[in-house]
């Protein structure tokens, strides 16, 4: 998997402090953003469908195209 | 102090850390870097994580629309967990949000309260009740969660603020302050604080060895009236809290949030504060003196100003 830099994670320019930091410590940052961003991912496809087992039939019709499954 | 311990007296790393689940150690290296810099950089950070999957959040929000309230607080715990009702609940009607907090457990609800992004979520916490807020927070101070908390204190409003402060102890609320976000909210909370409860603070940071919170995060913050009010009850507890203070003052490096108390003490206690200057080191006190000048009030420390003088010359 190709590594972002850090530059290309966040908008806007990098703060000063931050843009001084060595490559190696940006990178370590950028790929925990990745890290967090993929476990947000995973999180929301696992709960997109387990969520539909708790909700009543006659309301997952309506509910899944309101969230586009 | 190793950059291992260094770490943990830095709240904006503290932060960071949590907001990119890393252990504060791993991220020693931001030692270098200024406060507002990292906090322009969660700021970034935050925005890319709460954006991400930002339809996908938004569909969930409308589909919330459709599920009576029982059936979202269920399913929020079964299924969602903290982190998704965190991003989800800024895509909440406030009032719908409300109707689900109110049947999900003060455990799990401090568990999102981790995981929210206040700024994004303040319509719901001035629509939460007073009561929901409170046992929220004093869970969090159970947990020793004082980053979560102090996250809050800028976004509470007034009447429920007076209200957790109330529920929570010295200790508690002065663990948080190392850890307010909204450094500008620390004047309000002093004016939300009971009678008689600024005094007690100032007696546990005594006792609790926390004057350089007290210090720092606290009376470097206040209002002039306020910076008075500190300084009457300081005198209150004797001259051997106030020789600790300064000792903590000149061990932490805090002469620019010290002074302007000790400028506000009466005589009596400046000249306290006088004969325990005598104990610090020259450099201490030519630090102090040299401060104490380009505040401007050199002039108003009194007996401890002629001390200072003299180390100077």
């Amino acid at each position: 998997m190709s590594r972002k830099p850090l530059d290309q994670r966040v908008k806007g320019g990098l703060p000063a402090g931050i843009a001084a930091l060595s490559e190696e410590h940006q990178q370590l940052l950028s790929d925990a953003i990745g890290a967090a961003r993929r476990e947000q991912a995973e999180a929301l496809a696992a709960a997109a469908e387990d969520s539909l087992r708790h909700i009543p039939r006659l309301l997952r019709g309506p509910v899944r195209k309101a969230v586009g499954l | 102090m190793t950059g291992a311990a260094a770490v943990h007296e830095r709240a904006e790393i503290l932060r960071l850390a949590r907001l990119l689940r890393k252990q504060p150690e791993e991220l020693a290296f931001l030692l270098e870097v200024d406060d507002a810099d990292l906090r322009a950089f969660r700021a970034q950070v935050t925005e890319s994580l709460f954006d991400a999957y930002g339809d996908a959040l938004r569909r969930l929000g409308a589909a919330a629309k459709l599920i009576p309230s029982p059936i979202i607080a269920l399913v929020g715990q079964k299924a969602f967990g903290p982190l998704l009702c965190a991003r989800i609940a800024g895509e909440l009607d406030p009032g719908k949000a409300v109707d689900i907090a109110k049947r999900l457990s003060v455990t799990f609800l401090a568990d999102v309260a981790v995981e929210l992004d206040p700024r994004r979520a303040q319509r719901i916490i001035e629509a939460l009740p007073t009561q929901t807020i409170v046992s929220t927070s004093v869970e969090l101070a159970d947990r020793g969660d004082w980053i979560t908390l102090g996250a809050f204190v800028g976004y509470l409003p007034v009447d429920k603020l007076r209200h957790c402060l109330r529920a929570l102890s010295d200790e508690h609320i002065l663990r948080t302050a190392f850890a307010v976000d909204d450094e500008g909210a620390i004047p309000t909370v002093i004016d939300a604080l009971a009678a008689d409860r600024l005094k007690s603070l100032l007696h546990t940071a005594s006792e609790a060895g926390l004057w350089p919170t007290l210090l720092r995060d606290i009376a470097g913050q206040l209002r002039e009236d306020q910076t008075a009010e500190v300084a009457a009850h300081l005198a209150d507890l004797g001259d051997d809290v106030l020789a600790e203070v300064l000792e903590v003052a000149a061990e932490h490096g805090l002469w620019e949030p010290f002074l302007p108390i000790a400028a506000e003490l009466p005589q009596q206690s400046q000249q306290a504060l006088a004969d325990a200057a005598g104990q610090l080191s020259s450099h201490a006190r030519s630090e102090c003196a040299e401060l104490a000048g380009r505040l401007g009030i050199l002039d108003r420390l009194g007996p401890l100003a002629e001390t200072l003088r003299e180390s100077v010359s």
